[in-house]
C-alpha cells in the first residue's frame, strides 16, 4: 500500500445507518494524479464514499486519509484546511440559490479570503477575473448576474464544474455529474472533467453509472491544441493511471485497470461493463 | 452573500427601525423616572404601629398629606413590648421631602378609594423644627398615649400634693390638734359621754317610777277608763243602726224599698205574661197564627207552581220539560255545526255568494 | 419499555448541541455581517406591518373588554393603566413573538430544509464554511436585536389604539389616558417587556434553524420541518413565558 503521497486512502471503513451498512469494510487508495472511475447501483454506498472521503460523514469503524492525513475524527474547523484542497461537484450542482452564479462560483475564493488559506494562485489575480476565467472554462461566462433556478439542469451541472474547479484543487471529486442529461450534455460534461484533469493533472473520483464516462475517463484526454478530447493511445505514458471501483450494498467488489474490468466474470461487474448500462 | 447594495438598503431600514424603537423606549425610560423615583436620593425614617396592615415591603406608597414622597422599604417586629410600637415600619422618602415634614406630624393607614390600595399618609404638623433623617414621626395612636401620659403626670403630682396634705392633717390628728383630733384625743368628751350614760340609766329609773309622767302615764287607770267609755259609744252607733234609726238605718232596715222593689218586678212578670199570651201588638206578634197561617198559604201556592213546571204546564214547565225543544235546538245546533264545516271546506261558496250580493 | 422516549430526548440532546454551537458562533470569526443586516432587514423590517396590526387591535380589545369591568366600578380612568399594563408585560412580547414565529421561524425552516435537501449545507461544508456560522448564527442575532424592538413598536402602537377605544367610547381627554398609561409602568414592567422578547426571539431562530438543518426526506420533508418549528418554537414561548412571568412577579 503507498504512503503518505497517496491522496486519499480507505482502511477498512465501515459505516451503518441504522442495520442498513452504506460502506463495508471498504479499503482502497489514490495516488497524486490518478482517476478512479466508481460504479454501482443506487444505494451501493458510492456518494457515502465521496463523502467520507472528504469527511462530510464520519465513519463507524475503519480509517481514512485526506492527503496523508488521518482525518477520521478530525474537528470540522480542521477538515476546512483540507477541504481547501478538494473540490467537489454534488449531485444536482448544489448551487446556492439564493446567490448569483458569479458569487456561487466565487463563494470558494471568498472563503478562502475569509479563512485566510493560501490556495495556489487564489491571491495572484483578483477574485472577479478568476471566476469570468472559470466560467470560461465551462463555457457558462454569460451567466454572471443569472440565480442558478434561471438555469437548464446541464447548466447547474456545469456551473458546479466551474465551482469545483475554482480553487484549481488538488483533487477533483464528481458526484454523478452526468445523471439525467442527454447524451451530447454529457458528453460536454465529461469533456469539462477530462480538461480539467489533464490540464492540471488533477486526482479525479468520478461516481457515474453510465459505462460511457468510466470509458471515456479510462481511454480518452484532452488535447489543448484542439479544445477536444480523443482517445489516448493505449500504453502511451500519458494514459492516466484509472482504475474501475465497483460498489454493491457498501461493499467493494471489484478494484482494477479497464482491462481487468472488461475481463472480469462476476455478474454484477459485467453490468456496468456494457454500454447503456444505467 | 447578498450584493453591497441591497445591504445598504437593508441596512437602512433595519437602522431606521432599530431608531424608531429605541425612541420610544427612551421615551418611556425618561418619563418614567420623572414619576418613579429611583434615582432620587432617599432617606429613611420610622414608623411604630401596633399592626403592619399587610403592608407591602417597597410597594405600599407613603404621602404627606395626599403627595406621593416615597415608599415603605421595610417591616418587621419592633421587639418592644410597649403599647402600639409593635410593628417597626421603615419608611424610604425623597431626601428633599423630609424638611417638609414637622415633628408633630402624625403617620396614619388610609385608603385611597374604596377598592384603593392603602397607603401611609402623613398629615403635616404645624411645629417649626424638621423631623432628622432616620428619625421617628408619630402616629396618632402614640399621640394619645403621650397626652395620657403627660395627663397622668399632672395628676400625679396633684395627687402628691393632696396626700402632702393628708399627711399633715393625720399628724395634726395624732398630735391631738384640731377637732377631729381632739375628738380623738381629748378625754374629756369621754367623760361627758360617761356622764350622759348615767343620766339615762336614772331617766329609766323614772320610767318604772309610777310617780313621773311617763310612769303614770304607763301604770294610771284613768286612761284606760277613758278609752273604755269611747268604746262603749261606738257600740251604742252600731245598735242604733241595727234598729233602724237614723237615716243609714233606715237605709238598712227599712222595708218599703224592698216592698216597692217587688213592686216593679211583678209588673214586669205581668207584661211579660201578657205578651205571652198575644196581647199588644208584640204580643200578637209572638202568638198569633195568622201570619203563619199566610206563610203557610204562600209556601202552598208556591209549592204548586213549582210541581206545575215540573209537570210541564205553563211556559216555564215547558221550558224545562219538553224534549221537543231541546231536539229543536239539539238540531239547529247541528245545521250550525254543518253549516260551519261547509263553510270551512269551501269557503268560497259563502263567499262569493256574498260577493255576488254586492 | 421506555422506548417511546428516547426520541425526544435524542431530538432535545440535538437541539442543545445545534444551539450551544451557534451560540458560541457568535463570538467567533468569521461574522458574515452582511447575512445579519440581510436577516435583520427580513425578520425585523418585514415582520413590522404585523406586528403593528397585533399591537393595535390587542389595544383596542384590551380597552373595548376592560371598559365594560371598569365601568361597574366607575372606574373608567383607569383604563389607560390595564392597557398600558398588559401590552407591555404580556399581550406586547407573547403575541408578537407568536406571529414573528410563525413568519419566520417557517420562514428559516423552509429555507434551510431546502438548502438541506439540495445538499447545498453539505455543500458549503465541503466549500469550507460553517453552515452554523453562516446561517444560524445570522438569524439569532438578528431576531434577538429585531424581536424587543419590534415589541416596544407594537406595545407603543397597542397603547395608541386603547387611546383611540378611550377617548371615543369612554371620553377620557388625552392626559388622563396618557398619563395613567405611563405612570403605572414601573422598572419591573420594561425589564419584563424587553427580556421577554429577547428570550423568545432566541427560542424562534434556534426552534426554527435547528428543524431546518436536520430536514430529510425531500419536499415532504422541508414540509415537516416547517409545521415542527412553527408548533414548537410557539410552544416552548408560552412556557417559557410562564417561567419569565413567574420570575418577575416574584422579585
Amino acid at each position: 500500500m503507498g504512503t503518505d503521497s497517496s491522496i486519499v486512502r480507505f482502511e477498512d471503513v465501515s459505516l451503518h445507518f441504522g442495520d442498513t451498512p452504506a460502506l463495508d469494510h471498504v479499503s482502497f487508495e489514490m495516488g497524486a494524479g490518478e482517476t478512479r472511475v466508481v460504479f454501482g447501483a443506487a444505494g451501493s454506498g458510492k456518494t457515502m464514499l465521496l463523502k467520507v472521503a472528504v469527511g462530510l460523514q464520519k465513519p463507524d469503524s475503519g480509517r481514512v486519509f485526506l492527503f496523508g492525513q488521518d482525518i477520521t475524527h478530525l474537528s470540522e474547523e480542521r477538515l476546512f484546511d483540507l477541504r481547501a484542497r478538494v473540490g467537489i461537484l454534488f449531485q444536482e450542482g448544489a448551487l446556492f440559490d439564493s446567490l448569483t452564479i458569479a458569487d456561487n462560483v466565487a463563494y470558494p475564493l471568498e472563503n478562502q479570503r475569509i479563512l485566510q488559506t493560501v490556495g495556489a494562485g487564489s491571491e495572484q489575480r483578483s477574485i472577479e477575473e478568476r471566476v469570468v476565467e472559470t466560467l470560461r472554462f465551462v463555457e457558462l461566462e454569460q451567466t454572471l448576474d443569472k440565480f442558478p433556478s434561471e438555469l437548464s439542469g446541464g447548466m447547474r451541472r456545469r456551473v458546479g464544474i466551474a465551482r469545483a474547479v475554482v480553487t484549481q484543487p488538488e483533487l477533483e471529486l464528481y458526484d454523478s455529474p452526468t445523471a439525467g442529461l442527454d447524451p451530447i450534455t454529457a458528453h460536454t460534461i465529461i469533456s469539462l472533467i477530462l480538461k480539467e484533469r489533464d490540464t492540471r493533472n488533477t486526482a479525479t473520483i468520478i461516481v457515474t453509472h453510465r459505462y460511457q464516462d468510466g470509458q471515456l475517463m479510462a481511454n480518452f484526454r484532452y488535447n489543448p491544441n484542439s479544445g477536444e478530447i480523443e482517445a489516448a493511445p493505449r500504453g502511451s505514458e500519458e494514459t492516466v493511471d484509472t482504475k474501475f471501483l465497483i460498489m454493491q450494498a457498501g461493499r467493494l467488489v471489484f478494484e482494477g485497470t479497464e482491462p481487468e474490468f472488461l475481463a472480469c466474470t462476476d455478474e454484477y461487474v459485467r453490468k456496468f461493463a456494457r454500454p447503456g448500462a444505467s | 452573500m447578498p450584493s453591497a447594495a441591497k445591504t445598504r438598503w437593508s441596512q437602512l431600514k433595519v437602522g431606521i427601525l432599530a431608531a424608531i424603537a429605541l425612541v420610544i423606549l427612551a421615551f418611556l425610560v425618561i418619563t418614567m423616572s420623572g414619576t418613579n423615583p429611583l434615582f432620587r436620593e432617599t432617606v429613611d425614617a420610622v414608623v411604630y404601629f401596633d399592626d403592619s396592615f399587610a403592608m407591602t415591603v417597597g410597594a405600599t406608597p407613603v404621602r404627606l398629606n395626599g403627595i406621593l414622597i416615597g415608599k415603605v422599604s421595610n417591616v418587621e417586629l419592633s421587639g418592644s413590648n410597649e403599647l402600639n410600637r409593635t410593628v417597626k415600619v421603615t419608611l424610604s422618602l425623597n431626601a428633599d421631602s423630609l424638611a417638609l415634614i414637622p415633628v408633630d406630624s402624625t403617620a396614619g393607614l388610609a385608603q385611597q378609594n374604596l377598592l384603593g390600595a392603602r397607603y401611609i399618609n402623613i398629615k403635616r404638623g404645624k411645629s417649626a423644627q424638621t423631623i432628622q433623617p432616620g428619625g421617628e414621626i408619630k402616629t396618632e395612636a402614640t399621640t394619645e398615649i403621650q397626652d395620657m401620659l403627660d395627663q397622668g403626670k399632672t395628676t400625679l403630682s396633684a395627687l402628691q400634693a393632696i396626700l402632702t396634705r393628708v399627711e399633715k392633717l393625720v399628724i395634726e390628728i395624732e398630735d391631738g390638734k384640731g377637732t377631729i383630733g381632739k375628738f380623738l384625743r381629748d378625754e374629756t368628751l369621754y367623760n361627758n359621754l360617761v356622764g350622759a350614760a348615767d343620766e339615762m340609766k336614772k331617766l329609766v329609773v323614772n320610767f318604772n317610777n309610777p310617780n313621773s309622767t311617763i310612769g303614770h302615764l304607763i301604770n294610771d287607770d284613768d286612761l284606760y277608763q277613758d278609752v273604755r267609755g269611747t268604746m262603749g259609744k261606738v257600740d251604742q252607733l252600731v245598735d242604733g243602726l241595727n234598729a233602724g234609726e237614723g237615716t243609714l238605718g233606715k237605709l238598712l232596715k227599712d222595708d218599703s224599698l224592698h216592698e216597692e222593689l217587688r213592686g216593679t218586678l211583678a209588673d214586669l212578670h205581668e207584661t211579660l205574661r201578657l205578651v205571652n199570651r198575644g196581647d199588644g201588638t208584640i204580643g200578637k206578634l209572638m202568638t198569633t197564627d195568622t201570619l203563619h197561617r199566610r206563610l203557610e198559604d204562600t209556601m202552598t201556592r208556591l209549592d204548586n207552581v213549582l210541581d206545575k213546571v215540573n209537570t210541564g204546564e205553563g211556559t216555564v214547565g215547558q221550558l224545562l220539560n219538553n224534549p221537543a225543544l231541546y231536539e229543536s235546538m239539539d238540531n239547529t245546533m247541528r245545521e250550525v255545526q254543518g253549516f260551519m264545516k261547509d263553510f270551512r271546506a269551501n269557503p268560497k261558496k259563502f263567499l262569493t255568494i256574498q260577493l255576488k250580493l254586492f | 419499555m421506555l422506548d417511546f422516549l428516547k426520541p425526544p430526548i435524542q431530538t432535545f440532546q440535538d437541539f442543545v448541541l445545534v444551539s450551544s454551537r451557534a451560540l458560541g458562533n457568535v463570538f467567533r470569526r468569521p461574522h458574515y455581517n452582511s447575512d445579519i443586516f440581510q436577516q435583520m432587514d427580513i425578520i425585523g423590517v418585514g415582520s413590522l406591518p404585523i406586528t403593528s396590526m397585533v399591537g393595535w387591535f390587542s389595544g383596542i380589545v384590551m380597552a373595548l373588554q376592560m371598559s365594560r369591568a371598569l365601568t361597574t366600578y366607575g372606574a373608567e380612568s383607569r383604563v389607560g393603566e390595564i392597557v398600558s399594563i398588559t401590552l407591555v408585560r404580556e399581550l406586547g412580547p407573547v403575541l408578537t413573538a407568536l406571529l414573528v414565529a410563525g413568519r419566520n421561524a417557517s420562514g428559516m425552516a423552509s429555507e434551510l430544509g431546502s438548502m438541506k435537501v439540495t445538499e447545498q449545507i453539505d455543500a458549503m461544508r465541503a466549500l469550507g464554511t460553517d453552515p452554523s456560522q453562516k446561517l444560524v448564527t445570522p438569524r439569532l442575532i438578528a431576531s434577538a436585536t429585531m424581536l424587543p424592538l419590534l415589541t416596544i413598536i407594537a406595545d407603543c402602537i397597542g397603547m395608541i389604539g386603547g387611546y383611540f377605544v378611550a377617548s371615543t367610547q369612554l371620553g377620557l381627554t388625552s392626559s388622563e389616558y396618557w398619563t395613567s398609561a405611563w405612570q403605572v409602568l414601573e422598572y419591573n414592567d420594561l425589564a419584563q417587556g424587553l427580556i421577554k422578547p429577547f428570550a423568545f426571539a432566541i427560542i424562534i431562530a434556534l426552534v426554527g434553524c435547528f428543524y431546518g438543518i436536520r430536514t430529510s426526506g425531500g419536499t415532504q420533508g422541508v414540509g415537516r420541518a416547517t409545521t415542527n418549528a412553527v408548533v414548537w418554537s410557539s410552544l416552548w414561548i408560552i412556557v417559557i413565558n410562564t417561567l419569565i412571568t413567574q420570575v418577575f412577579v416574584n422579585f
